[in-house]
């Protein structure tokens, strides 16, 4: 089984990029690549991160990343979080540029 | 660095940080000696920003006369816990909130019993560490009292060491004992007397050393909804070593009737001697391992210097049961 898992919805409004398992150094690329890929003519994007068991600053940086990534192109990004990265959130005390939801529901529909 | 950031812009002078012994023994000391730094703080236009205890609170409440609410701020003192490594950032927050126009003047009360002697010698290093993190904030004076009647043996020979100035009567004066280029931290990490297990870690070791902790912490009494907590420290610590100290490391775990214990050794060096106890700002991307190790773990011990490489120890408390 692979540490992280992830999967893009482009047939969705917003688009959604799925996560699952551990965000560490080593998976830290792959899950910005998801990001990345994701965000490329996304209208409005939503990560589903109800999956991640395990992220760490590694895995901060990289929403932190894709948040600024997508302001710089008018995309609002919304996060499902699970409750390690809702945790990192609080931690790092970023909840006024990372906009983190409880449930992908709620992610999407905050997306306008 | 660019700690002072996140403060207020201010039209005043960044004097820094005046930091303040006041060495006392008894009550009516204790009132001799702050009643004096409150019309010094009046003098000044300063905010008063106060972290004593209740009864404190209660015994100088009547003597700040003509002091309206807001020049007078009551914050909760040890709010920020158990981890001598939240202590800086707690002022910084305290401080940062009042308004940038006026100086501040602050009462730094800490429960010394409170705390266990490892714990105690980190905290005596964080207020070493405090003159150099305020080195640059605009005026700051803080007076941390010391009451030499209920402090613990030797608790302010130690802490002169830490405080560049001492409070007398009513006067500051220079302090004799700071250490003012190095900090000689006493060695409060000696060998344990219990049974240790060890893992060498590499990159491609994370999952199986979180793996590790958690069984581990969990089976020796770790409250389970603090176990992601300390996968979080054990892994940002670990990367830190992959990514700046040769690839890998060792890790060594073990408990006590009181704590478990994960101690991450490395051949790297951690120069900064402030990397985690500043908040890195909100637009700033990394830089923040040590910052969350210090946010979940009970006590971090830092150990590093050239040639001796890494050795971080971090505590999590076992769940009284």
């Amino acid at each position: 089984v692979e540490k992280l898992q992830t999967r893009i919805s482009r047939q969705t409004t917003p688009r959604v990029v799925t996560a699952a398992g551990e965000i560490d150094m080593t998976t830290q690329s792959l899950f910005a690549a998801a990001v990345a890929e994701g965000l490329t003519g996304a209208d409005a994007l939503v990560l589903d991160l109800l999956g991640v068991e395990f992220a760490d600053s590694t895995g901060l940086w990289a929403l932190l990343k894709a948040q600024r990534d997508a302001a710089a192109r008018g995309v609002p990004l919304r996060i499902a979080a699970s409750r390690p990265v809702m945790r990192l959130v609080e931690l790092a005390q970023v909840q006024r540029v990372l906009l983190v939801h409880h449930d992908r529901a709620t992610a999407i529909n905050a997306c306008g | 660095m660019n700690e002072a950031s996140d403060e207020p812009q201010s039209s005043m002078a960044r004097t820094g940080v005046t930091h303040l012994l006041f060495d006392y023994e008894g009550e009516s000391a204790y009132l001799a000696g702050v009643l004096p730094y409150f019309r010094a703080a009046r003098t000044a236009r300063a905010t008063l920003v106060l972290a004593v205890s209740a009864a404190h609170r209660e015994q100088i409440s009547p003597h700040l006369p003509g002091q309206t609410a807001d020049e007078v701020v009551f914050v909760p003192a040890g709010a920020w816990g158990s981890n001598p490594g939240r202590f800086i950032p707690a002022w910084r927050d305290w401080i940062t909130a009042q308004p940038a126009h006026r100086p501040v003047f602050a009462v730094n009360e800490l429960d010394w019993s409170g705390h266990s002697a490892a714990a105690r010698c980190e905290l005596r290093y964080q207020e070493w560490l405090l003159n150099q993190a305020f080195a640059d904030a605009p005026a700051f004076s803080l007076l941390c009292p010391v009451d030499r009647g209920t402090a613990p043996a030797g608790a302010v020979q130690k802490l002169a060491r830490s405080h560049p100035h001492t409070w007398i009567g009513s006067a500051q004066q220079p302090g004799s004992a700071f250490q003012k280029e190095h900090y000689v931290l006493e060695d409060t990490t000696a060998e344990p007397d219990t049974e240790v297990e060890q893992m060498r870690y590499g990159v491609d070791d994370l999952s199986a050393l979180r793996a590790l902790v958690a069984q581990r912490a969990l089976a020796w009494g770790v409250d389970p909804a603090r176990i992601t907590d300390l996968q979080l420290a054990v892994t940002e610590i670990a990367t830190n070593s992959i990514r700046y100290g040769d690839g890998h490391g060792t890790l060594r775990i073990w408990h006590t009737d009181e704590e478990v214990v994960c101690e991450l050794s490395d051949a790297g060096v951690i120069a900064d001697r402030l990397a985690g106890i500043v908040r890195p700002p909100v637009e700033q991307l990394d830089g923040r391992g040590l910052w969350f190790v210090n946010q979940v773990c009970d006590l971090v011990q830092i150990r590093s210097a050239p040639g001796k490489g890494t050795r971080i120890r971090l505590s999590m408390s076992i769940r009284a049961l």
